[in-house]
């Protein structure tokens, strides 16, 4: 394969490349120089400044409770779901359930969280962390649910043949073939529910009451004050954040896979 | 069993959606109407798709060309390119778009306008187009390519004739995908948006002051009818293939030839506005829900036959964009970090002053503004300070001023009868009593003076930082000599000037925090307040609680005047005896806000601007955007005089006294009263000046620990235990740690497997 024009080929991903390294890589850099260096060089006072407050902290913490509640929640209504949708015989009924599921994101994302607000009202139900957690598991569902579905249905039907045939009760193969093997689906859709729900801002403002105060909304008043270098050390925090989940993530399933490779995305 | 559970999973999904497609024929098809002829909709329904369509194409095209290279990548290189494809999929929004704006400030692209939002919605189409395109190509046959160039194709051809066509199902898909993740987006085009109205700043714009707009309901049922289209449609398709006939070609183009004639209906209309040359357009930026909407219209065609009298050429192309904001800094940043190129804008009292600093302002030359003219001096008296301009030897510029008073108002308590009633055996105040506490300790039934901690938990503040703190310091310094609290020997309330009249400047110092006073005053006072009140900060989702009649968690809160008679006039309306259960009081010793005509140095049409001033400040107009408004403007006449005796506003009200209560307390005059400060309001009562960067970065820091202790406070209170979540978590940890131990103590060596059948080698 690498015969000919090794170069010329991979030159395809050029564009693509220049893309990624000016609006991904690039920010990711400013970030931290937006975070660590004011009008005078290098400082640690906005980073001090945050991680000194204990009251931060419990934000953090409120954050990180409310979005591992949403993303777990999401799972254990997802992957039924999932694995429902994928064992409906037509194929048509089951792309049409899943674009079902997944065209309400054509009307704006806000909309539909303040569509659940004014039920939320009309039916008396009031808002606060369980109103938020609800509107954060119907919001993202189908983040959890696609990458499920696509797992599963990469399971050879052979497979479960073949535990079937050697006297498993569907049961049995349900938690010793199916479930381990939608193991890595189940992990990215965890980290695609838990990233947006860990930092929401909006949602939080329009479903939570004063005791839902997240750390997305905290940068975002940052933002909006036109404080940058505080919102940089925010935002850099959710970052770690994320890279964490991400990690324990990729242990998880190595662990599970009992190999060396993990099973992201 | 199974299919049920799937449904009731739908059913909670389209709920809400179902409730905005009910409410979308509460006024027959008025509401699609409003959509299909309001331009400012209609512009930003054309952008949305404009920005979706375009931006998903392009990331198409691109992930399918990386698809091709990152095959014939190295190892290494491979994976560090799969490494940052996922940094945007899994990072957050917020972070992504904040990062953005960083990059946009930096390169100097910030009024980029929409290109700026185009490359930002590639972004995030672009990963998880390469993701859906990437394992289609992987199964593609390398031969083909090599055969193509081994024939003598250019790799562009090749890459167009032989990949393209293979791949044209998964370039469907990334398509599809990519689009549904642009509609769906909020964060990333608000904080990257410098002026271009997309359908979820539109919404931004008026959830903050009042609901979702009539015509998005509509909008949404019709979005909800295109679903169902497409899932008949998907149906009907997989009938034919049922059949045993082929995927119906022409169908397919048909569908696709309809979604882009739907996409250039609204993109079309888009386009050629941005065609009209800059000097026929208009850009006005907005408080929300700040002007009565058919006085925009009047204009257009007044200035029209003006401009057609001068014999400009297609005087009947002028237009006027009307974009809307939110607070104060959304303004500040639109203009400083996006340079937006608005005509005309209204910041406060101690933005103008900011912005006049930052040289973000051209300043205003009165020989332009209309004869026929007239402003209220008082008022104009009160805003010197900041609106006269200084050359640089520090003398008075003539005639020449940094903006013109639009409205003025007061900050006051804004209270709900009904609940206040309601609640009166349980706090032993009732309503009576409640307005007595009210003349009697002014701010401080926030701050749980006179037997108001009673309505702890039931009352709310600002999130806007500025207000909260100016209350908080007020009532701080009412507190701090006279401990009974009252507003009456309050030290600010006795200053008077040489010759007799009320001096402001401590009341000013107090607010401004100056001299003697500093936040720690705010802080301590707002900390005590979240223990004994438990208030709710809240960024005008408040007011809608407040009109809500069967909402009754909030007794009362911190509002503004034209928050309050916005309020009340939208429930006067709806009832049918015209009565409304809210009250509004500004207590002596307040915070007079104004809102003001200023033109951006980015500004492009100044013409226009200034005619566009001289026609709202023209007496009857204002008296009509008064009276829609509902908050008083600097404008003086007849027609103003007109509506004033109208409301009956009385000439002269004692607002310090008890006894006084049938006064501004009566309901038929309340609402005059809120529109309209009293005399005593306005002279007792101080403007917010600009803060150097240092108080400005302390009482945005105090606001956010505010509502950290605040949310940190209600948690530890025993009854806001959320035992869903703790059990989900606990559970799920449980089987987690179960599962892996499980794991790890049955390590055993596995058996080597037995080859597979080849058709199981994926």
């Amino acid at each position: 394969m690498k015969k000919i024009n090794f170069n010329t080929r991979s030159l395809f991903a050029l564009p693509y490349v220049i893309y990624m390294f000016i609006f991904v890589v690039v920010p990711l850099f400013m970030l931290f120089g937006f975070a660590f260096f004011g009008e005078n060089g290098f400082s640690l006072d906005e980073a001090t400044a945050f991680f000194t407050d204990c009251s931060q902290w419990a934000t953090i913490g409120r954050s990180l409770r409310i979005a591992l509640t949403a993303a777990l929640s999401c799972i254990l209504i997802g992957f039924p779901l999932a694995y429902i949708i994928a064992k409906i015989r037509s194929k048509t009924v089951q792309y049409m359930i899943l674009m079902a599921l997944v065209a309400p994101m054509w009307i704006n994302g806000l909309l539909r969280t303040i569509a659940l607000k004014e039920l939320s009202t009309m039916i008396n139900f009031e808002a606060g962390e369980t109103l938020l957690t609800l509107g954060l598991i119907i919001d993202y569902l189908p983040f959890m649910l696609m990458p499920i579905y696509l797992v599963i249905t990469g399971i050879p039907k052979s497979y479960l043949e073949v535990s079937a045939d050697l006297g498993a009760s569907p049961m049995v193969t349900f938690f010793k073939v199916v479930l381990p093997l939608s193991m890595s689906g189940i992990i990215s859709g965890f980290l695609m529910v838990f990233t947006p729900a860990v930092s929401t801002y909006y949602m939080s403002e329009y479903l939570g009451n004063q005791s839902t105060f997240m750390i997305g909304e905290q940068l975002n008043i940052m933002f909006t004050k036109d404080n940058k270098s505080g919102a940089a050390v925010i935002a850099l925090v959710l970052l770690a954040l994320v890279g964490l989940s991400v990690f324990i993530a990729n242990c998880v399933s190595r662990i599970g896979n009992n190999k060396k490779q993990g099973g992201l995305a | 069993m199974g299919l049920t559970f799937v449904f009731l999973i739908m059913a909670i999904i389209y709920l809400p959606i179902l409730l905005l497609v009910f409410l979308s024929f509460s006024d027959g098809l008025d509401f699609y109407v409003q959509l299909f002829t309001t331009s400012e909709y209609m512009s930003a329904v054309g952008n949305t798709l404009l920005i979706a369509v375009v931006a998903s194409v392009i990331a198409t095209i691109i992930a399918a060309m990386a698809a091709t290279g990152i095959l014939y990548m190295g190892k290494r290189t491979r994976a560090v390119t799969m490494a940052v494809n996922q940094l945007p999929v899994i990072n957050a929004d917020i972070v992504t778009s904040f990062s953005l704006v960083l990059l946009f400030v930096s390169v100097g692209l910030a009024n980029f306008g929409l290109l700026k939002l185009l490359l930002a919605h590639i972004l995030i189409a672009l990963p998880f187009c390469l993701l859906t395109i990437l394992p289609k190509m992987r199964q593609l046959d390398a031969n083909l390519i090599d055969a193509a160039l081994d024939l003598g194709a250019s790799p562009f051809k090749a890459f167009t004739s032989v990949i393209i066509p293979q791949l044209v199902p998964a370039m469907l898909q990334a398509f599809l995908l990519g689009f549904t993740l642009s509609l769906d987006d909020f964060v990333i085009t608000q904080y990257n948006n410098s002026g271009v109205p997309t359908i979820s700043t539109v919404i931004y714009g008026a959830i903050s002051r009042r609901d979702i707009p009539d015509a998005f309901k509509a909008l949404t049922t019709i979005i909800f009818i295109v679903i169902l289209i497409v899932l008949v449609v998907m149906n009907l398709n997989a009938a034919r293939v049922r059949k045993g006939i082929k995927i119906n070609r022409k169908l397919v183009a048909g569908i696709l030839a309809g979604i882009l004639l739907l996409t250039g209906a609204g993109v079309i209309p888009v386009i050629i506005n941005n065609l009209t040359p800059r000097s026929m357009v208009l850009k006005v930026y907005n408080w929300e829900d700040y002007i009565e909407t058919e006085l925009l219209d009047e204009f257009t065609d007044s200035y029209r036959e003006q401009l057609a009298k001068q014999g400009v050429p297609n005087a009947d192309k002028f237009r006027i964009e009307y974009h809307t904001f939110a607070d104060n800094e959304e303004l500040y940043s639109k203009i400083n970090t996006q340079h937006a190129d608005y005509d005309l804008i209204f910041p406060s009292e101690y933005m103008v002053e900011k912005m006049a600093q930052d040289g973000l302002l051209q300043t205003i030359d009165m020989t332009r503004i209309s004869d026929e003219v007239e402003l209220d001096q008082s008022i104009l008296d009160r805003t010197k300070p900041f609106t006269d301009v200084y050359d640089a030897n520090n003398n008075l510029v003539a005639n020449q001023v940094w903006a013109i008073p639009y409205m003025i108002g007061t900050l006051g308590i804004m209270y709900d009868t009904r609940v206040i009633e309601k609640m009166a055996d349980e706090t032993k105040i009732d309503l009576d009593k409640f307005e007595t506490l009210l003349t009697q300790y002014g701010f401080g039934v926030l701050f749980g003076e006179g037997g108001t901690t009673a309505y702890e938990g039931r009352i709310t503040m600002k999130k806007s930082a500025r207000d909260s703190i100016a209350i908080a310091m007020i009532y701080s310094a009412q507190k701090d000599n006279n401990p009974s609290g009252e507003i009456k020997n309050a030290i600010y309330m006795d200053q008077t000037d040489g010759a007799g009249n009320y001096d402001n400047r401590l009341l000013q110092n107090i607010i401004n925090m100056n001299g003697d006073y500093d936040i720690e005053d705010a802080r301590k006072v707002l900390m005590e307040q979240i223990i004994t009140m438990d208030p709710t900060y809240e960024n005008d989702n408040g007011k809608k609680s407040f009109m809500d009649p069967n909402d009754d968690k909030f007794a009362y809160g911190l509002f503004w005047s034209c928050d309050a008679g916005l309020a009340m006039y939208e429930l006067m309306e709806e009832s049918e005896d015209g009565e409304n259960p809210l009250r509004y009081y500004a207590p002596n010793g307040t915070n007079l806000w104004t809102d003001n005509f200023a033109i951006p140095t980015y500004a492009q049409n100044t013409d226009a601007a200034y005619a566009f001033i001289n026609f709202l400040l023209d007496d009857e107009n204002a008296a009509r955007n008064i009276d829609y408004v509902g908050s008083q403007m600097v404008a003086v006449g007849e027609a103003i005089d007109d509506l004033k005796a109208d409301y009956e506003v009385p000439d002269d009200l004692d607002n310090s006294s008890a006894d006084n209560v049938d006064g501004i307390f009566n309901p038929d005059i309340n609402y005059a009263c809120t529109v309209f400060p009293n005399a005593d309001n306005v002279t007792y009562a101080a403007i917010m000046k600009n803060f150097d960067a240092q108080k400005e970065k302390a009482v945005n820091t105090l606001i956010v620990e505010v509502q950290n202790k605040n949310a940190q406070h209600t948690e530890d209170a025993v009854n806001s235990v959320n035992w869903f979540g703790i059990i989900i978590i606990v559970f799920a940890s449980a089987s987690l740690a179960w599962w892996l131990i499980y794991k790890l103590t049955h390590r055993r060596p596995r058996l080597k497997p037995a080859p597979l059948l080849p058709e199981h080698k994926a």
